[in-house]
């Protein structure tokens, strides 16, 4: 049974929050079921967040990293890649499907890149199971 | 931690109206338990629309608000001035992007939209739930502003600040100001000598009575941040009292022994081991104790003025901001590269333009008049071909060649031949005229193909430039020239990459320092009150050095102005309770802002808030979450991510 409309979290960080917002200035289209959380850079993120979005609601995970451009780390992204390996790990050892996070740098005007991703991200979630959290079947 | 909130989503005319179903959205949020009031406004930043935040504020004693309009990148500082104005404070207020990141990405999906705009209003209502009040870093700012590096650029900021009656001190490891400008005989477009622009900038920077200049002065440390940097200094000696009487001095050079290759001058001429600044500023001589036999002929002529043993001079001072303007470096050509070092006959344009300034009305080399000249362009630079570091464009050097081609004919007569062995010309702005000139003056340009550079070999006293000319279907040409002039771009400086690094200023991949937006911010860098002027941050021609130098001085003297400056409180605080003492944020740490500290007889973590950049990066991986980013924290984050619009077990199927 697929997943009909997958839930998508997008942890974004700085710049690619502005992405996300030329993408809304160039009217480029994605699907609705996906929610932009803003962090100064996504290399705070730790593994175990990613994780606990899953379990608590989402079926993916789309982490917008801001790439080279990221003011706060020349090194944002090696440092972000980091970061989502170890929460690669902490999926696979709780049974969850890997591909259910994403990894993107995304610039302060990579609206297509952006809009891009979630769609992306969106179907290929489409693809698997729904995703099961404490015995329940939460997307729809 | 606001249990009264007002939640406010905006109509903004239709630009969310006509997707997202704004009543709909309030009625929702009015379903939370802390929220107190829940309306829909047609244009929030309005000023009927701010009074009725302002007055549900005071009214209704709310403890904190959420906007759901436009992007933060518009309005948030519009509503935390509303925040504040209704005496709240002004981190009691979240605001949702319903617009750029909802309705206008989701025009053709009204349910979603408004469902989509429900949810991150509930989101942003958990963040909330979970803010303190916060209170902006404020950090005073004495006038003390130190400047790094004393060439075009670095003069233009000193004098610029000083003019504001700010105190600048100007370092230079140098003896002699003027860096690379200084040995140009002819600025383009004043066509006058580079060392008197420089003198003429030196003088109006000493009448303001502001500036220190530390010329001959290695800077051995810089750290701190903004309001305190601290730097240290070694002052080295001149071993010549600064004072010295003119013509003693023209004697003691006359009669000093020592002679050594001048490094002004490439080693073109000859110097001796006392140094005189021939027209260069500071007008101080000193001796070179590296090269000194110490005969004792100046001794006898200026007695006590002249000590040996006098030592270097270190000391310590403080400063509120730093502006790097610390230059760049010429590329030099590795041995073999189109000639150079094979042959004498050729020399990097920075050496030829001396070679060009110390010949008399003929140019000579190595006793041997000069007529025939060729121009390799882009060496060094746009090497994405040839595999080299350098992919970019050093933007200058055209324009530099086409003018030290007018500049030679202009000092020895049209009788030189000029041939350009180029790949593009940028010409841009007003020097196309410089190009059309060139070209008048029958310098013949040759395009080469990066695939096929030209060959360069010596052939007697004569060196022989083969390539295939792309504008005359590729056919072989053959010039044989006097000297081979490598046109060699500009590269970040060894000094300037020392000093980012002592002051965590982030590099481009070219390694120039970056600016913190190219357009928006162009002179100021990824450290508070560290700025960037001139060719530290790209290349550039002296022109635009010294506008972004001037840029540099106008942005320090804005902050310092006010005496004072904010910082978001976004940094990242410990729990000493929490934290086990495992020192791994210190490594983590990009800005060098943690430390390690003794609290009850253990080792726990520090932050200095002036230095930490709020990147977050030591709170992921701190094994007992001991460290939180403020507006960030997991708590916050995680409130967030499991906010559900209806509980989990009713969405199942």
């Amino acid at each position: 049974m697929p997943t009909e409309n997958p839930r998508i979290l997008v942890f974004a960080g700085s710049m690619a929050y502005l992405g996300a917002d030329n993408a809304g200035l160039l009217h480029k289209e994605y699907p609705s079921n996906s929610f932009v959380v803003k962090v100064p850079c996504t290399t705070m993120l730790r593994p175990g967040l990613i994780l606990y979005a899953l379990r608590h609601g989402f079926d993916g995970v789309f982490v917008a990293s801001s790439g080279p451009d990221c003011p706060y780390l020349p090194d944002c992204v090696e440092r972000t890649a980091k970061r989502v390996e170890s929460a690669y790990d902490l999926l696979k050892k709780n049974g969850i499907e890997p591909e259910r996070i994403q990894l993107a740098g995304i610039c302060s005007v990579c609206s297509d890149a952006f809009a891009n991703n979630v769609k992306q991200l969106h179907s290929r979630l489409k693809k698997l199971e729904p995703m099961r959290r404490d015995g329940l079947l939460v997307s729809q | 931690m606001p249990e009264r909130i007002g939640v406010y989503v905006c109509w903004c005319g239709g630009n969310i109206a006509d997707v997202v179903n704004v009543k709909e959205v309030a009625k929702h949020a009015a379903g939370v338990p802390e929220v107190v009031v829940a309306k829909d406004i047609m244009f929030a930043c309005s000023d009927e629309g701010q009074k009725t935040m302002v007055d549900d504020i005071k009214n209704l004693k709310l403890d904190g608000i959420v906007v759901a309009s436009c992007s933060p990148v518009l309005h948030e500082q519009t509503f935390r001035r509303v925040a504040e104005r209704a005496g709240l404070n002004k981190y009691l207020y979240v605001q949702v992007n319903i617009r750029e990141q909802d309705s206008w990405v989701h025009a053709h999906d009204k349910k979603g939209a408004t469902e989509k705009a429900e949810e991150l209003v509930g989101m942003g209502i958990e963040k909330l739930a979970r803010a303190t009040p916060l209170n902006p870093i404020k950090v005073e700012l004495t006038s003390k502003v130190l400047v790094v590096g004393g060439g075009v650029s670095g003069l233009t900021t000193a004098l610029e600040l000083a003019r504001e009656g700010i105190h600048v001190t100007l370092v230079d490891r140098d003896r002699y100001l003027g860096g690379f400008v200084r040995r140009l005989p002819d600025v383009n477009p004043v066509h006058r000598p580079g060392k008197d622009v420089i003198a003429d900038l030196y003088s109006r920077v000493v009448s303001t009575g502001n500036v220190e200049i530390l010329s001959g002065t290695d800077l051995l440390e810089v750290s701190g941040s903004i309001g305190h940097f601290r730097a240290r200094f070694k002052e080295r000696s001149g071993h010549i009292r600064h004072d010295a009487d003119r013509e003693l001095l023209s004697r003691a050079e006359r009669e000093c022994p020592v002679e050594v290759d001048n490094e002004e001058n490439f080693g073109f001429t000859r110097r001796k081991a006392i140094v005189l600044p021939d027209d260069r500023v500071p007008e101080t001589p000193y001796i070179d104790m590296e090269h000194c036999i110490k005969c004792g002929v100046c001794q006898r002529l200026f007695g006590e003025g002249v000590s040996f043993d006098a030592s270097d001079i270190e000391f310590e001072e403080e400063f509120s901001m730093v502006v790097q303007s610390t230059g760049f470096q010429p590329y030099l050509p590795g041995r073999g590269e189109f000639g150079y070092g094979e042959t004498r006959r050729v020399l990097t344009l920075p050496e030829f333009l001396r070679l060009a300034d110390t010949s008399g009305k003929t140019l000579v080399f190595n006793g041997r008049q000069v007529r025939d000249v060729a121009f390799v362009y882009c060496v060094g630079s746009r090497q994405t071909e040839t595999g080299g570091p350098n992919t970019y464009c050093s933007r200058y050097c055209c324009t530099s060649t086409l003018n030290t081609d007018s500049y030679i004919k202009k000092k020895f007569g049209s009788s030189i031949n000029s041939f350009h062995f180029y790949r593009d010309i940028r010409a841009y702005g007003l020097y196309e005229t410089m190009y059309e000139r060139a070209s008048r003056e029958k310098g013949l340009f040759i395009r080469y193909d990066p695939a096929s550079p030209p060959s360069v070999t010596a052939e007697g006293e004569r060196v022989k430039l083969v390539t295939k000319d792309s504008l005359t279907a590729g056919r072989d040409i053959e010039v044989s020239a006097d000297l081979v002039v490598l046109v060699t771009g500009m590269m970040p400086s060894e000094d300037g990459k020392k000093l980012s690094a002592a002051l965590k200023v982030s590099s481009s991949k070219d390694g120039f320092v970056q600016e913190l937006h190219p357009k928006l911010r162009p002179v100021e860098t990824t450290v508070g009150g560290v700025l960037v002027g001139g060719t530290a941050q790209g290349p550039k021609d002296t022109h635009e050095s010294m506008i972004s130098g001037a840029a540099a001085a106008a942005k320090a003297s804005t902050l310092l102005m006010k005496g004072y400056t904010e910082l978001e409180p976004y940094v990242v605080t410990v729990s000493e309770q929490k934290c086990n003492g495992c020192t791994q944020c210190v490594t983590e740490c990009p800005a060098g802002a943690i430390s390690m500290v003794e609290m009850e007889g253990r080792q726990v973590a520090s932050v200095n808030v002036a230095m930490c950049k709020g990147c977050g990066a030591c709170a992921a991986i701190c094994e007992p979450e001991a460290l939180q980013l403020i507006g960030y924290t997991y708590p916050q984050l995680r409130a967030m991510v499991s906010f559900s619009p209806q509980p989990l077990g009713a969405q199942s199927k």
